[in-house]
């Protein structure tokens, strides 16, 4: 078949992302008890699962081989990573350097994925923010975080 | 009957006090604050407003996110009609001709017989789930484990049947879901599964990590990376129905209602299908069809009347069975376990004052909003224009925040991350989020009981066709997946080759 390269077509790549997943549920569930005649051991259910992600998987990526050739329509993927990476920048510094500088960083990164902003727009922002959510869920809400932890 | 009376009297009692008609009215300004943002539907909505209720008492905490969902839920519906962004899928038919109604200059009329349509349909579906909640919940005492294991099941492979894309993938994002929900330590041997020797998925992968983070962050992810064009028809100068509109739409709330209620009980039901299925009934009762698509009033009244119907129905199988039968209700799901309450037959008649006056609430809740979106539309039309560069860092501070607040941990954070971005990923391969959810909420329900029930019998799986409950749902699912095969073979077979 001519057009949309194998590799590129989104039904394969969905259908063998989820072969992946099965054969690595497979191999550590085959550590785990599958139990006995009468008892039903942590390992079956996940085997079971499994069986139905790698099925799934084999019977999707048949049909991406054979059937429409549809590319993923993956977009601008920017906003996605910086929002992610917000995510793991703020679950970094909350529990070492406390709400605000986790809410400065994690706010600016989040800021960043959106391209029409400018540096100092983004920056301002972000400030703004921090402090609002310091108010709110610190001083009004009254949620046990620490405002900033400053280093011994 | 006197029974019934006595539960209503008791609910009213309990979402008639001042507190919780505060939660509730929070909850719907809330709701249609976070809702109305484009691309923002109800899940997304109680998944980033789950924090808020973190301190609240059980019932006002439920009170709060029921008015959260409507508030939502209609939010949704002003994005369809004013920008032609549906807030949810169940806003997806509303758009169709609400916004042709509003490019005539018609929108003041739109939104409102949104908000009457979904107000009438929300005092029908919650009778109708005050009077079929008790007897529900007596059939459910009736169950054994086969039985629920069995239910699950169906539950299951029916949602991935009605889920709006392929049958196959959403089968397979159930079996991940269901995955998922088995990472921890295994309840019956005490075994730990797909921890990879992280202490922290030692308890499990929080239902707050994988909510916020499928929902509400991939969605801002998709909205930031498609750059959806709005489509503004201006300014709402004020609401108004003529006699003449309502008059035409009241068939139209009225059938919608209906529909919407039954479609709701079902599982993969709820909002969507509902709204979608009342909008074809109505295009087919219709003496000239032709109008729809064009700015037909009953195009807005019907599927706004049938999600709301369909939104309020579907909570009975999860107040009485505790199975959640769409991503809303597993969201209700997570947000009453971290409350330590599992729905099912026992929280009926175990927690009289929490379920009847919820159930109260919902009917204060959709009067709330009339009474609220009416004058305030102005200011949800300004609020669909909020630029994203103020909002979506805004909303990404505080789902860190909110994630993090459940037990203080950083990694629950992370986790929300992770999960935005699983999110987007398979959204861009044509999964659904929704099917994942109802897996990882209802997969470790499913194995506990049916683990039990293989204990029970010695290990004999004929115990899941002994029992007539169970039997008549693994012949459902065995129809279901067969059902399900021939439409994808089906569809292959009409491929050019």
């Amino acid at each position: 078949m001519m057009g949309v390269a194998l590799f590129r077509r989104r039904d394969v790549i969905a259908g063998l992302l989820l072969i992946v997943v099965a054969a690595v549920v497979v191999t550590m569930a085959a550590y785990y008890p599958a139990g006995g005649r009468h008892t039903v051991g942590p390992a079956v259910f996940p085997m079971w699962a499994a069986g139905i992600v790698f099925a799934s998987g084999a019977v999707i990526t048949t049909l991406g081989v054979m059937g429409e050739h549809i590319l993923p329509e993956w977009g601008d993927l920017r906003p996605a990573a910086f929002i992610a990476a917000a995510f793991a920048v703020f679950s970094l510094l909350i529990d070492v350097f406390g709400l605000v500088p986790a809410s400065l960083a994690g706010g600016f990164i989040a800021g960043l994925a959106i391209s029409e902003q400018t540096w100092i727009g983004r920056g301002l922002t972000t400030v703004g923010l921090t402090v609002l959510a310091s108010v709110f869920f610190v001083e009004l809400l009254g949620l046990p975080m620490r405002l900033v932890i400053w280093p011994n | 009957m006197a029974e019934l009376i006595d539960h209503l009297g008791l609910g009213f009692s309990v979402a008639l006090s001042l507190q919780n008609l505060l939660y509730c009215f929070i909850g719907v300004l809330l709701g249609t604050l976070i809702g109305v943002l484009p691309g923002i539907g109800p899940a997304a909505t109680i998944a980033m407003l789950l924090p808020v209720t973190y301190k609240l008492d059980p019932t006002g905490s439920l009170i709060m996110l029921a008015g959260i969902y409507y508030g939502a839920q209609y939010g949704g519906s002003v994005s369809a009609i004013l920008l032609k962004i549906p807030g949810e899928s169940s806003s997806v038919m509303t758009t169709i001709d609400g916004h042709a109604l509003a490019a005539r200059g018609r929108a003041g009329e739109a939104l409102a017989i949104a908000a009457i349509g979904s107000f009438i349909a929300g005092t029908i579906s919650t009778a109708i789930l005050a009077g079929a909640a008790p007897p529900f919940s007596r059939l459910a005492q009736a169950f054994a484990p086969a039985d629920y294991g069995a239910l699950m099941l169906f539950g299951l492979v029916f949602a991935a049947m009605l889920s709006s894309g392929s049958f196959i993938k959403a089968l397979a994002m159930v079996a991940l879901g269901v995955l998922l929900g088995l990472v921890g330590t295994d309840v019956i041997t005490g075994a730990q599964r797909f921890t990879f020797g992280i202490p922290e998925l030692a308890d499990g992968i929080g239902f707050v990590p994988i909510g916020m983070g499928l929902f509400g962050i991939a969605e801002i992810g998709l909205a930031l990376s498609s750059r959806i064009k709005q489509e503004h028809v201006g300014e709402v100068k004020r609401i108004m129905l003529p006699w003449q509109t309502l008059k035409q739409s009241m068939g139209a709330i009225l059938r919608g209602t209906g529909v919407g209620s039954v479609l709701g009980v079902l599982p993969g039901g709820g909002a969507v299908l509902s709204s979608f299925a009342a909008y074809f009934v109505e295009k087919r009762l219709a003496r000239d069809p032709s109008r729809f698509g064009n700015g037909a009033i009953e195009g807005v009244a019907a599927p706004e009347a049938a999600n709301n119907a369909g939104a309020q129905t579907s909570f009975i199988p999860l107040l009485t069975l505790g199975i959640p039968t769409n991503a809303v209700m597993a969201l209700m799901v997570g947000a009453m376990m971290i409350k330590g309450i599992t729905p099912g037959p026992q929280v009926m008649s175990g927690q009289v004052p929490l379920v009847w006056g919820m159930i109260a609430s919902m009917w204060i809740g959709n009067l709330m909003l009339l009474v609220i979106n009416l004058p305030l539309v102005q200011i949800w039309a300004k609020l669909v224009d909020v630029p994203p560069r103020y909002l979506y860092p805004a909303v990404v501070v505080i789902c860190c925040i909110g994630a993090y607040s459940v037990d203080n941990a950083a990694f629950d954070v992370l986790l929300v991350g992770f999960f935005g971005l699983l999110g987007f990923v398979l959204s861009r391969l044509g999964f659904e989020a929704m099917p994942l959810v109802l897996g990882f909420v209802l997969g470790p329900m499913m194995e506990e009981n049916m683990r039990r029930a293989l204990l029970l019998s010695r290990g004999e799986l004929s115990v899941f066709v002994e029992r007539p409950i169970s039997l008549v749902f693994v012949i459902a699912t065995g129809l279901v997946i067969a059902g399900g095969l021939y439409a994808v073979m089906r569809k292959r077979s009409q491929l050019p080759s």
